[in-house]
């Protein structure tokens, strides 16, 4: 089982903007209904498909971690393949008041740094009970497939391929786990996310220095200054409640999207909704007893040079809009598109050209929910400086700003944008990601509309953007020189 | 515009509402929920096979479900096809093929055609093969399909773009040790195949200087031939049409030079002669076995082991079923089997594993490359692990290497690994991209088309006697090698050193 893919998570939320689908498709048109308890159903009919790409999403993600407790969202991501009293145990009856006295030791381990007496012992009396691996091992044996997750900044994602004759199945087993989980295993669990995060970030040449970069950007305290791997010794001290805390704060029917992507059909998908999420408590409590969302805050564009055994390398960041800002961000995702790709002003003016500096440069427009940058990174060629990285990017931009964009040159990126969208819903795996990541960020429709409004952008908007945002003393730079191999 | 707040509450009614009066009881346990039964079928390959003039061989398969079509032209030339001081020839023609410009067109306007189009043309190699694709929108398809053409007739190898990906190569060559998984990568080769393999190979400053245009012009003439190329089409086309268009564009192709020497027929893994193999099967033991270690500090090691990968006379051997299974069992998707449920599970030693084993099959005799009966392919575990946990990492692996050989698998396990592997068959022909390329990869491996129908009778058919015959015949946990890339003080001050010491002997520094 593949578990959290958060840095994924964080491209796939990056790139939902420009995977909109001309309105020709059906395949952007999906049937969508809401339960009594506030949960949201995407439904694509594709006949013929042997199997339903089925996706469910919650609303929050790392973003929503408490301060102390970085990692949290991720951690409790990992802890919902735990099981629930049902599954990935031998009897509950039996293992309920050991796991809860387990609770106990632990915390009290936890708060004085070393194991409490019998610990240890329990816990191998706990394994005889439990079955780890059962919730996986339901779906191996009905031969679902590619079950894996992925924690975002702004929201969490389940994802499995189902054999379409077995869809019931999948209902019965992501329900069960949503309406009474057990958080069992959590010191393992917390061992597979430290060797995750090794291998994730620190076994990546510069993997510590983009977390680090991400930190000094957004500043100390701001939601999206830690990664959704969160902070080493906050994940190491974390205790089941906390995550029982996060998982009913956040995890309630009304943040909750699925979508089903294959042979099914949206009226089978309603009734199968009905009676298994049906079961999910409607939402009660007032405000204070749920979980809330920070608020947006500007960034402090913190800047940051280092070291690595990495190619040396820049990148800019220039702050812009959160995701649901209008049509500024869809001017920028163009610019983003005019920048990128062989024919791209980066490549051609900074990678190949007679003056070229970088062996490769791209660019991307981020937006997220609390906020948004526009980030271009460029690695240096052969004996450059980094100033020079910096001086040519300045050039290319004042070049773009003295000259503007042709029509020819539009009308390219506009046509690789539409095809670059076709692409990335080709797979129903790839649809039923885009349009949750879509539905928990703005509503599924952007999808099909934000194609329709990248055609329209023009020069002037361009302009207008660069003019707006890519300001010199609005920017933050991360500057990375080689420091020669780890092993030479 | 991007914003659509409450969109879904009040879209609700657009649907019919299914009837609740016959609301079902839910089930205690998922075990109880009754399915139809799901017997997979693989799509009938007649009426999806095309012949050109040339006889080059097109698979077709249709899917107007969005604008989009793929074409995908496969040479079984690559690597392997390179002379010792070529490294890196092969890989070089075909990225410059696209990147060097083509026919009327320099690098440039190459790049603003394809671009202005929406259409991507990719070309690539890999050990045996080198792919061209073109991805385009359907309205693009035509004149897409000429750039394509002029990409494998007429590439120019403009020696600028192609100084400068040389130089790229270069300075890539001096970066290699940055990081520990290709570091292991390249040792771990010569370690299963030996320093002499084809497969052992690295580029050289020297073999990247070599990387020039008549080089590449000279592979590209010799290598880049219509025979055993095989054309896989599929999306948004009219059928017939694009066959037509295909004909008129590749095929009239056929090869300049009849003296070329293609060093092996269709084999997709290079192979070479079984001289003395007489039970339809190759020798898989590592080259230099043993525990190597390459001491590198880092909070992550990364860890390999195995050796060769098996090769069979035959596509039916039941040695290869059996194999499969086997790997399954070890190392298949969902925490159920061996390695994930020890290593992750119950010792949360690692994040994820990795397992392969290359089965392959060679019917086509003799080669030129490689030592007699021995795979170029591989049969390896990896993972990573914190450098005090490798060698007990490792020894888990060992222990259960061992443990296929010496215990039948319970019959429940079996069933299971069974129902998994069948169960992944259904993603193989999902959609007309797999669809097309899996016939196509057909074709190229000599590989039968009724593997495919005959596929899950034959898996259902392996039992627990013939995986333990296969594990004792190919899982030679004598003759594996392991190879840890971490910290060295870390790993022999961590646990499961003395139990790995003893099975393997002392890990011995890599001389690289």
């Amino acid at each position: 089982m593949r578990f959290a893919g958060w840095l994924m998570a964080a491209a796939l939320l990056a790139s939902t903007t420009p995977s909109a689908v001309g309105a020709s498709t059906p395949l952007l048109e999906p049937s969508h209904f809401a339960l009594d308890n506030g949960m949201t159903f995407l439904v694509v009919e594709r006949p013929g498909r042997p199997l339903v790409a089925a996706v469910w999403a919650v609303r929050s993600g790392s973003a929503a971690d408490p301060p102390g407790q970085r990692g949290l969202a991720h951690v409790v991501e990992h802890l919902l393949y735990a099981g629930s009293r049902t599954i990935g145990t031998r009897d509950w009856a039996t293992e309920a008041p050991l796991l809860a006295r387990w609770e106990r030791l632990y915390e009290q381990s936890v708060r004085r740094g070393r194991a409490a007496a019998g610990l240890e012992r329990l816990e191998r009396r706990l394994l005889e009970l439990q079955r780890p691996g059962a919730y996986a091992g339901v779906y191996t044996r009905a031969g679902v497939l590619g079950v894996d997750a992925l924690t975002g900044h702004d929201a969490t994602f389940f994802q499995t391929l189902v054999p379409k004759e077995k869809i019931e199945l999948w209902f019965w087993m992501e329900s069960d786990r949503l309406l009474e989980p057990v958080f069992r295993g959590f010191r393992r669990e917390l061992a597979v996310v430290e060797q995750e995060r090794r291998q994730r970030i620190d076994s990546s040449p510069a993997g510590t220095w983009f977390e680090l970069f991400d930190a000094a950007y957004w500043g100390a305290g701001h939601p999206y200054a830690h990664s959704p791997g969160g902070e080493r010794f906050e994940v190491a001290g974390l205790l089941p409640a906390d995550a029982r805390r996060h998982f009913a704060a956040f995890y309630r029917p009304d943040r909750l999207v699925a979508v089903l992507v294959g042979d099914l059909s949206p009226g089978r998908a309603r009734q199968l909704a009905e009676r298994y999420f049906g079961r999910l408590g409607r939402v009660g409590g007032r405000d204070g007893e749920v979980g809330k969302l920070p608020e947006p805050q500007q960034p402090e564009l913190g800047s940051l040079d280092g070291h690595c055994a990495c190619r040396s390398q820049v990148e800019i960041r220039y702050p812009t809009v959160p995701f649901a800002a209008g049509d500024d961000a869809i001017a920028l995702d163009v610019l983003a598109g005019l920048l990128n790709s062989r024919s791209g002003r980066l490549h051609r003016e900074l990678v190949v050209g007679q003056g070229r500096v970088a062996w490769a440069a791209s660019a991307e427009h981020v937006s997220r929910r609390l906020g948004g940058y526009f980030s271009v990174r460029i690695e240096a060629g052969e004996g450059v400086e980094l100033e020079e990285l910096e001086a040519a990017w300045d050039r290319l931009l004042a070049k773009l700003r003295r000259g503007g964009v042709d029509d020819a040159e539009l009308g390219r990126v506009h046509r690789q944008l539409v095809t670059d969208s076709w692409r990335q819903v080709e797979q129903d795996a790839g649809l039923a990601q885009r349009l949750a990541a879509a539905e928990v960020l703005g509503g599924w429709r952007q999808l099909k509309e934000w194609l329709h409004a990248a055609g329209e952008v023009n020069g002037a908007d361009l302009r207008r953007v660069i003019d707006r945002y890519f300001l010199a003393a609005e920017r933050a730079v991360l500057a990375l020189t080689r420091s020669g191999t780890a092993d030479q | 515009m991007r914003w659509l707040p409450a969109v879904v509450a009040g879209a609700a009614a657009s649907l019919p509402v299914a009837s609740l009066a016959f609301a079902q009881a839910i089930p205690e346990r998922p075990e109880e929920l009754r399915f139809a039964p799901s017997v997979f079928e693989p799509p009938r390959i007649s009426g999806l096979r095309f012949e050109l003039g040339n006889g080059l061989p097109v698979y077709v398969v249709a899917d107007r479900g969005l604008p989009l079509v793929d074409i995908v032209l496969v040479l079984p030339v690559g690597d392997r096809d390179e002379e010792p001081g070529e490294e890196g020839l092969a890989s070089m023609t075909a990225a410059m093929a696209r990147r060097g410009g083509a026919g009327d067109l320099g690098p440039e306007a190459l790049d603003d055609e394809i671009d202005a189009l929406g259409a991507r043309i990719e070309s690539r190699s890999s050990w045996a093969r080198t792919v061209l694709v073109l991805d385009s929108g359907s309205e693009a398809l035509d004149r897409g399909l000429e750039l394509l053409a002029s990409v494998v007739f007429e590439p120019r190898f403009d020696e600028e773009r192609l100084a400068q990906a040389r130089e790229n190569l270069r300075v890539s060559l001096l970066a290699r040790a940055d990081d520990p998984r290709s570091v292991l990568d390249r040792e771990w080769l010569r370690l299963v195949h030996g320093p002499e393999s084809p497969r052992s190979r690295q580029l050289t400053e020297g073999s990247v200087a070599a990387l020039e245009r008549d080089a590449l012009a000279r592979f590209h003439r010799r290598h880049w031939r219509p025979e055993g190329a095989v054309i896989a089409a599929s999306g948004d086309v009219e059928v017939e049409e694009l066959v037509a268009r295909l004909d008129e564009l590749f095929g009239g192709w056929s090869a300049p030079s009849p003296e070329a020497d293609r060093k092996t027929e269709v084999s997709a893994e290079e192979v070479s002669a079984e001289e003395e193999a007489t039970d339809g099967a190759s020798d898989v033991g590592a080259a230099s076995p043993g525990w190597w270690i390459i001491d590198r500090p880092g909070a992550q090691a990364a860890v390999a082991i195995g050796h060769r990968g098996a090769v069979f006379d035959s596509w039916d051997h039941p040695d290869r079923w059996a194999l499969m299974l086997l790997t399954e069992l070890l190392d298949g998707p969902g925490t159920v089997s061996r390695l994930r449920s020890r290593l992750q599970l119950e010792e949360g030693l690692t994040y994820r594993v990795l397992t392969y084993f290359d089965l392959d099959v060679a019917p086509v005799a003799p080669a030129a490359v490689g030592p007699p009966g021995r795979s170029t392919g591989e049969f390896r575990v990896f993972l990573e692990t914190a450098p005090e946990s490798a060698a007990a990492a490792a020894a888990v692996v060992l222990e259960e290497l061992v443990r296929l050989r010496r215990d039948d698998v319970p019959e429940a396990e079996m069933a299971t690994a069974r129902r998994s592997l069948l169960s992944r068959l259904p993603l193989l022909f999902d959609r007309a991209e797999s669809i097309a390329g899996r016939y196509t990869e057909d074709e190229l491996l000599g590989r039968p088309h009724e593997y495919w129908s005959t596929y899950r009778q034959r898996l259902l058919a392996v039992s627990a006697v013939d995986v333990r015959r296969a594990a004792r015949r190919f899982l030679d946990t004598g003759g594996v090698a392991l190879l840890v890339v971490g910290d060295g003080n870390a790993v022999r001050g961590g646990g499961g050193f003395e139990e790995l010491r003893r099975a393997l002997g002392p890990p011995r520094a890599v001389d690289r």
